[in-house]
């Protein structure tokens, strides 16, 4: 038990890993125990990821050297060297996260899949992209944080194409992939510039050293520019409605995971290693603004969408704002002692509730367009119709997520939306009118998207259309269970992950006496 | 005054980012990524070098100044995630010739 | 309290919003159930309402909803189809942009 805990950083990244390698051998066996492998082992991944949550929540920051004879030896002879895991309450919140959403994943497209074939491929990528994300957020060094990152970008892009008999699913692929490996390669211009003066590469040390030269102002613009590329911020945001749209949905579940590591990589950038710079607060009007203009441009691009998944894949992008505008609030006020206890604590913690809500109600909307899609064959707008009377349990898990992405009480949207408006409001009270605003837009999108699919009399060609099978049943149920619960309990969410992780990321010297 | 290689890495990256954004074929697009990448490993290798080095590879060594290792190290990886990389684009690039009968990024179905 | 979230300027206890959901739901009911029922199903009541006019044959698409949101806003998005071409190198070429953009913003916001 305590073997888990202790090797926890190094186990989590290196399970799905060696899992996702041994698929291919695996499906050789058939089909049916490729599956139970896949799900077994995403399942072992959770209980390691869970217990060092655990362990992190109560006693602090956990480290592992790679290499090292024991984990914790980062600094042997005062100067740091090896690969340095570093896990906090930010990265643990984001580790379970991630590992939830790949399970419900898997269960559900053991059923969705069924019918296509490459499906060895289909699984080890899976695992391949779960291995990636808990490497992204647990690694403690700039260059490993990049080779995630592409191992990231590669495997999910791969998934895009899936489909290959059609030519769109290549193009979004492409465009995809080329988009995210600029982005990456100006990351490791980054990390060049910042080796190149301090001869260090792991954060916590680089924290405690740097000097805030106009080099350093250089790769920090790089960095935060190419990591809100890889989130899908507005004007860097083509890539994903295109992306989102053409892969198998529930890639596209798992890829809105993807973007919120990325947006995990921002905030660890901006607040642990430039969190002393004395001009900082320009990077977080950056991160208002870009959170602003995602929101609007977000919601009234996706309004006039005729197809399922381009529509939710805007909406998206606008929630994305809302994070970017919750934390980039408490970013603006870091300097200023009694804002950030009076409202910019507030702000941060409401940005990263809403990462957790999004990733599960935005989860649970593309798996039931992935019910519909299944069914009926179509995913255009204009051409379905009458749904609700053959799939109610469908119909019913689609009114919670459309209730819960407008943030209507009693759902988690309305708790993680109500902490960003009102601390958004005692900054600037213009912002907060906006975000409310787009909360109304994204309400009447989705009522469109509920009249069009769901409501109306049946129609001739969908007379023999069913309700879909047990196990897309189970991870959307899952899913809405944990909706409902973070909805009606707020505080235990915000008092025992979020707010542990707000203070983590505030807090730079924790993170770097670890290390030196 | 910027030394020679670093000045030649700026203008390398300026080519590269310049290629992806004007040439419309999707083959000279992933040549400029490549060369991107070709540019940013010359800044590791010549980071890491110390005037008057010899390589870190000597157990008797003839004397004590080393070049830098550790950003060889980098290199190599960045080397292979590079590859992988170009690879994928590349095949992608053959799909859609196949499918749209074109190599022209102008010539896209997928739009707003 | 279990139950109760303390946001910046106050608080929000959605137990207690359900309870009064509930109570309020049963108050409307009973309100209801005491008036007459006037519902037939298969006469004209149950069509939708288009102002008198005939509904169209095949049903009420997604296209036709939220005529007067579009028409009102028609520049806006007229501009915005122009803006998303849906090309790959425009992509990149939004991505130097903002770079450029913030770089020039982080240095003048030093100077400050």
């Amino acid at each position: 038990m305590s073997f888990i805990v202790e090797h926890g950083p190094a186990l989590a990244i290196a399970v799905p890993l060696m899992a996702a390698f041994a698929t291919p051998l695996i499906s050789r066996a058939g089909g049916r125990l490729r599956e139970l492998w896949a799900v077994l082992c995403l399942a072992a991944t959770l209980v390691i990821v869970v217990m060092l949550s655990m362990d992190v929540l109560s006693s602090g920051v956990r480290v592992y050297a790679l290499g090292a004879s024991i984990p914790s030896l980062t600094s042997p002879g005062g100067f740091p060297i090896r690969i340095v895991l570093e896990v906090d309450a930010m990265s643990a919140m984001m580790g379970l996260i991630s590992v939830s959403i790949a399970l419900l994943v898997c269960i559900y497209s053991t059923q969705y899949m069924k019918k296509y074939q490459g499906l060895d491929k289909f699984y080890a990528l899976l695992l391949m992209i779960t291995s990636a994300m808990l490497g992204l957020v647990f690694t403690g060094d700039l260059f490993n944080m990049f080779v995630f990152l592409e191992l990231l970008s590669v495997s999910s892009g791969a998934l895009v194409a899936f489909y290959m008999g059609r030519g769109e699913p290549a193009e979004a692929a492409f465009k995809y992939v080329i988009i995210s490996a600029t982005g990456a390669l100006m990351v490791l211009l980054a990390v060049c510039f910042l080796y190149g003066q301090y001869n260090l590469l792991s954060i916590g040390a680089l924290a405690g050293v740097m000097q805030f030269t106009f080099l350093d102002k250089i790769a920090l613009v790089l960095l935060v520019s190419a990591f809100a590329l890889k989130c899908g911020a507005v004007p860097l945001h083509m890539w994903v409605s295109d992306a989102y749209g053409e892969a198998p949905v529930p890639v596209t579940a798992v890829l809105v995971v993807v973007s919120q590591a990325s947006l995990y990589a921002l905030f660890r950038v901006s607040f642990t290693l430039y969190g002393a710079m004395a001009t900082i607060s320009v990077i977080g009007w950056a991160m208002i603004i870009l959170g602003i203009l995602s929101m609007f441009i977000g919601v009234t691009l996706a309004m006039m969408q005729r197809d399922i998944k381009r529509l939710m894949a805007y909406h998206a992008i606008s929630q994305t704002g809302y994070m970017l505008l919750g934390v980039g609030v408490g970013l603006a006020v870091i300097g200023d002692v009694g804002a950030l206890s009076s409202y910019g604590m507030t702000a941060i913690e409401g940005g990263l509730f809403h990462v957790i809500n999004h990733a599960m109600y935005k989860g649970l909307l593309f798996l039931t367009a992935g019910a519909i899609i299944y069914r009926t064959g179509t995913r255009d707008l204009n051409k379905l119709g009458g749904l609700a009377h053959a799939m109610p349990v469908t119909t019913c898990f689609f009114i919670i997520g459309m209730l819960s992405i407008a943030g209507l009480p009693p759902f988690n949207g309305f708790s993680s939306k109500i902490m960003i408006y009102e601390s958004v409001f005692m900054f600037s009270p213009v912002l907060s009118i906006i975000a409310i605003l787009v909360s109304i837009l994204t309400l009447a999108s989705f009522v469109k998207v509920f009249q069009s699919a769901f409501l109306g009399p049946k129609r001739r060609e969908y007379k023999d259309v069913k309700e879909v099978p047990v196990a897309m049943l189970i991870a959307m149920g899952i899913l809405a269970f944990f909706i409902i619960l973070f909805g009606l309990l707020p505080d235990l969410a915000v008092q025992w992950l979020i707010e542990p992780a707000a203070k983590a990321l505030l807090n730079q010297l924790n993170y770097v006496g670890v290390i030196v | 005054m910027i030394s020679l290689p670093f000045l030649a890495v700026m203008v390398i990256i300026s080519i590269g980012l310049s290629a992806v954004i004007f040439r419309r074929n999707l083959v000279k697009i992933v040549m400029g990524t490549s060369i991107i990448a070709s540019a940013i490993n010359l800044f590791l290798v010549s980071l890491g070098y110390r005037e008057g080095g010899v390589a870190p590879i000597f157990t008797g060594a003839p004397r004590l100044e080393m070049v830098l290792p550790t950003p060889q190290a980098l290199t190599l990886t960045s080397i292979v995630i590079d590859l992988a990389v170009t690879a994928m684009m590349l095949s992608f690039a053959i799909i859609i010739y196949r499918h749209y009968g074109s190599l022209d990024s102008r010539k896209r179905r997928l739009r707003e | 309290m279990i139950g109760l979230l303390k946001t910046g300027a106050g608080f929000w206890n959605p137990l207690v919003w359900v309870a009064a959901f509930f109570v309020t739901a049963l108050a409307v009911y009973i309100i209801r159930s005491r008036g007459v029922k006037k519902y037939r199903p298969g006469t004209g009541q149950t069509m939708p309402f288009f102002s008198g006019n005939r509904p169209p044959e095949d049903g009420i698409k997604s296209g036709n909803m939220y005529w007067g949101f579009f028409e009102a806003l028609k520049r806006y998005y007229k501009w915005m189809k122009r803006l998303h071409t849906g090309i790959v190198n425009d992509y990149v070429f939004m991505f130097v942009l903002v770079m450029v953009l913030l770089m020039a913003a982080v240095t003048l916001g030093g100077l400050l």
